[in-house]
Order: structure tokens, then sequence, then C-alpha cells
């Protein structure tokens, strides 16, 4: 019998590599688009405008204090992301722990989710004064971040584990497999990409729930130096501060998403949506 | 793999969902090594019967036996092979099949020699390192069957297998099966709803009326193998056909 004319389109032939690799740059381009429309229109109203600099600083003033300020902006920057760091660890391992009790148990459902959807209807700016006054400087971050970005683990998780294909499973155990082995092995894996969701918005809540943190109430981070310095009316070096954590938020984002790559190997390969043609 | 077969009989199963009973006391038997086709209505509860045998759910009443012994396990004795393939989609062709025999308790290498050869047979040699997304349905399933042989149990439950399956395709995987079956002689129930794919490849052909399922009609399949001359089903078949059509329409299946 013959497979041959049922090959799958894997088996399609590759590009020449240089053509592919300016493809690949090509296609990124519109990466940049926004921040050069951006940079540009902040430029034009500096020039037009001509505001106080307290009140706009330029782009130039701001790649100067990036470039002057470097080893003070990266002792800031250090805390901030051991904070967010920190918090979304234990977030994304409470997070699934929890995930997997929920899912697991009615029980646990009943007693924890509602409860846990509950809670993230507590402002977080109202309570972040609180933990800090709690907390150390430092751990108050830490928790902060924590609690903002544990809940689309938790959700993702729990939708990831109900959602799984039961026939997956089913035929696992027809196979010998225990249901431990069964659920560790088969359900567990089948709600990856779910909780790859997730993990990717804890990553980034996580930066942002460590800067609030810092705003109410720290010594050190890049949060408590924009506030600091914007009192002190150096927009510029506020300014810096913003730029260096959206690039931190960014970069946690993208740590998360090579994890996934590298996690589930299958899905680089998955074929590409049919409503989005090359 | 043991020598023999084990044979499979349910009696009086009743099974219900709330209201519904799916399962209202039916009973069926399959011997060693003989192949009996379930042909009956969608949503007769054929499904919901493989799953009772397989011991995926236990019946409300009625017990099902193993080589006439009720309390044997049967979870890992008797294979069920779903209508869509269940290969698990982070697992290679090869780690796929390779699982029935991990699961069996064979050893990583010895795993993995198993299902290359059972790959190569069903023609998928060089698939092995694809992800079961990048395969045809047909590869699919092969891949499944490849996966139900290699459990080693010699028992097989088959729910409509190749279901989901065009008809050519499914031409095809009928034929690879009545290769393998008659190679290996397992015990087996197929579930299916299509005729033609019961009498060319079952010893015995039971009808099902709509749910709750009930066996209403049997008919023996007296007719060697193979069935298929050139790709016609042989003359005799014909009969046996409307006789079974007959039997479907009497219960209610069809109008």
């Amino acid at each position: 019998m013959s497979t041959a004319g049922r090959m799958p389109a894997a088996e399609a032939g590759a590009a020449p590599a240089p053509a592919r690799r300016a493809g690949w740059a090509w296609r990124r381009l519109p990466l940049l688009l926004l921040p050069l429309l951006a940079l540009v229109a902040w430029q034009l109203v500096v020039w037009l405008a001509g505001p106080r600099d307290w009140l706009l600083p330029s782009p130039a003033d701001v790649a100067q204090v990036l470039w002057d300020d470097r080893s003070r902006l990266w002792y800031h920057a250090q805390a901030t992301i051991a904070e967010a760091g920190l918090g979304f660890a234990l977030a994304a391992s409470v997070g699934v722990a929890l995930a997997v009790a929920i899912a697991a148990s009615r029980g646990v459902e009943a007693a924890v989710y509602p409860w846990l959807i509950a809670s993230q209807a507590i402002p977080i700016l109202a309570v972040a004064p609180i933990v800090a006054i709690w907390l150390d400087y430092g751990a108050a971050q830490v928790m902060v971040a924590f609690v903002v970005a544990f809940f689309p683990v938790v959700v993702t998780g729990v939708d990831g584990l109900r959602g799984a294909d039961p026939a997956l499973s089913r035929a696992a155990r027809t196979l010998g497999a225990s249901r431990l082995w069964a659920f560790w092995r088969v359900t567990v894996p089948d709600a990856m990409p779910s909780l790859f969701s997730g993990l990717k918005m804890a990553a980034v809540f996580a930066v942002t729930g460590a800067v609030v943190a810092e705003y109410v109430g720290a010594d050190r981070g890049l949060g408590y130096l924009s506030e600091f310095s914007t009192a002190q009316f150096r927009t510029d070096v506020s300014f810096a501060a913003i730029l260096l954590l959206a690039v931190i938020g960014m970069a946690f984002f993208g740590i998360v998403g090579i994890a996934e790559r590298l996690a589930l190997p299958h899905r680089r390969h998955a074929a590409r949506p049919p409503w989005r043609p090359r | 793999m043991s020598d023999r077969a084990p044979a499979i009989e349910a009696r009086d199963l009743r099974l219900g969902f709330g209201d519904v009973a799916v399962l209202d006391g039916l009973s069926l038997s399959v011997a060693s090594g003989e192949m009996v086709a379930l042909v009956g209505p969608s949503g007769c509860g054929k499904s919901t019967l493989l799953s009772a045998l397989a011991g995926l759910v236990a019946p409300d009443d009625g017990e099902v036996l193993i080589d006439g012994r009720a309390d044997a396990p049967r979870l890992g004795a008797l294979t069920l092979m779903p209508q869509g393939d269940a290969l698990l989609p982070w697992r290679t062709l090869l780690g796929n099949v390779a699982l029935a025999p991990r699961l069996a308790g064979a050893g990583r290498e010895e795993a993995d020699r198993a299902a290359r050869r059972a790959l190569a047979r069903f023609g998928l040699g060089g698939f092995e390192d694809h992800y079961p997304h990048a395969l045809s349905g047909g590869m699919r399933q092969r891949g499944a069957l490849a996966r139900t042989l290699l459990a080693g149990s010699r028992a097989w439950l088959l729910d409509e297998p190749f279901g989901a399956l065009d008809a050519l395709t499914r031409a095809d995987l009928r034929r690879v099966l009545a290769r393998t079956w008659e190679t290996e002689r397992p015990t087996t129930l197929l579930v299916t709803h299509d005729l033609d794919e019961a009498l060319l490849l079952a010893d015995r052909v039971l009808v099902s009326g709509p749910r709750p399922a009930r066996i209403v009609a049997e008919v023996a399949v007296d007719v060697r193998r193979p069935r298929e001359e050139g790709d016609a089903p042989r003359p005799e078949l014909a009969d046996l056909r409307r006789h079974l059509m007959e039997s479907l329409r009497a219960a209610g299946a069809v109008a």
C-alpha cells in the first residue's frame, strides 16, 4: 500500500535560508512601526508646543538619562525584576496547585473557586498600601505581584483541565494506565496550552503588581524611582523608568513564550489556521 | 501476550443516565478468537456498551464475564479503539504507539522497537517522528490500530473505528484491519453502523434497535475470507445484507 499520495504538508520543501531570513525580518517590521510613530509625534509636540522640560521632556532628553543614569536605573530595575520574578514564580506554583485541586475535587471547587473570583473584585490599589504597612519593603511588592498574577493562572488552569479531551484519558485507561497516570500524563499535558495563556498574562501582571506596590511604599525599584522623580519634577527620569518597565514586561512575556515553545514542541509544527493564509 | 484470546460475555447489562435507560438488559457473547459486529442506529448506546465492557463505567446491573469470570480485571485487559484516533497530540507517532507496550510493562527500548515494527507493518515507516496533527486521518487511524495491536490484550473493542474517514480511506483501513485480524485472531467486538463493514469483517452480526440497546436479531456470516473479490463484496453477502436491513427496519431503527 502506498501512503505517498497522502503525504501531509509537513514534508513541504523548505525555502532557501537567506531568503527565509529576509522574510523573517520583513514580517517583523510592523513591530517597530508604532514606537517610531509615537517617537516622531512626541518629538513634534516638543518642537511645536515647546513645553517646559519638566512637563514633557524630549525623546533625546530621555535617551540622555537612560545613558547617563544607567547604573542607577539598573540598581532599581534589579529590584523590580526580582520582586516581579518572585511574585510570578509564587503565582505559577500556587496557581497550578490550586487549579489541580479545583479541577480534581468538587468540594474544593465549591469551597474555594467563588471566593477566588470575588477576591479579584477588591481593588489592588486600595489594598497595596495596607500590604505595604504589614510587610517589609520587598516582601510587600512580591505579595502584591503574586496576588494580581495568580488569578489568570488558576482560571486558565481550571479551564484547561476541565476542557481536556476525555477520550484521550479513556484510551490511556484501557491501555492499562492508572487513574493517576492518566491525570498527570494525559489530562495535565492536554491542559498546558490553556495554562500557558494564563502564565503569559501572569508574567506581565506580576510586573505591574510589583510597580503598584512600589508606588505606595518602597525604597527601591523602578516604580519607586518613577514616583520619586515625578515628585521632584524630574520627568525625564520618570519617563526613562517607565520605558524600562515596558521592556521588562515584554521580556517577562517573551520568556514564558519561549518556555511554552520548549514545553509544547508539537504546537510549533501546528498547521497555520485556515483564516490566515501564508 | 497470552496464548488464547479471552471470551467476552455480557449478561443482562442495565445502565442509565438519569431517567434515560441506555442499556436495558443487554446480553451478548463473543467466543475466543471470534469477531462479532454490532450494528444499530446512531445513539442507540453502542459506545456506552463498549465503555461498560472495557470497565470504564460500571453498569447499574448485570455483569461482564471474561473467560467465564465476573471478577476479572478489565481495564487494560480489553483494548478499546475509539472512533477518533485518541492519539496524544504532544507525542510523536512513535511515542503514541510505544505507549501501549510501555503501559503493558515493557521497557523503553523494547517498546520503541515493537512500535517501529508495528508502524512499518501498517505502512507508516518514515513517519515515526511526526506529530499526529501532521498526519492524515487515515494515517492516524492506522497508528491507532498499531497501538491497539501492541496493547497485547488479544481482546479488542472497536468503536466505529473508521467512522470519521472518507469512503476510500475507509475501504483501505477495512482491508488492513481484516488482514491484521486474520493473522492475530483477537476476540473482537466491532461496533459500527456500516452494514457492509460488518458483513465483510465479522463472523456474526448482531442488530440492536434504537435506544435502549437490545439485541433484536443475529446473522451468522458463513462466508469464507477474503470476502472481497477485486473491489466488490462476494455475492453471497447481498442476501445477508437484505436480511440485516429488514431486521433493522422491523426494530424501528430505519424507516
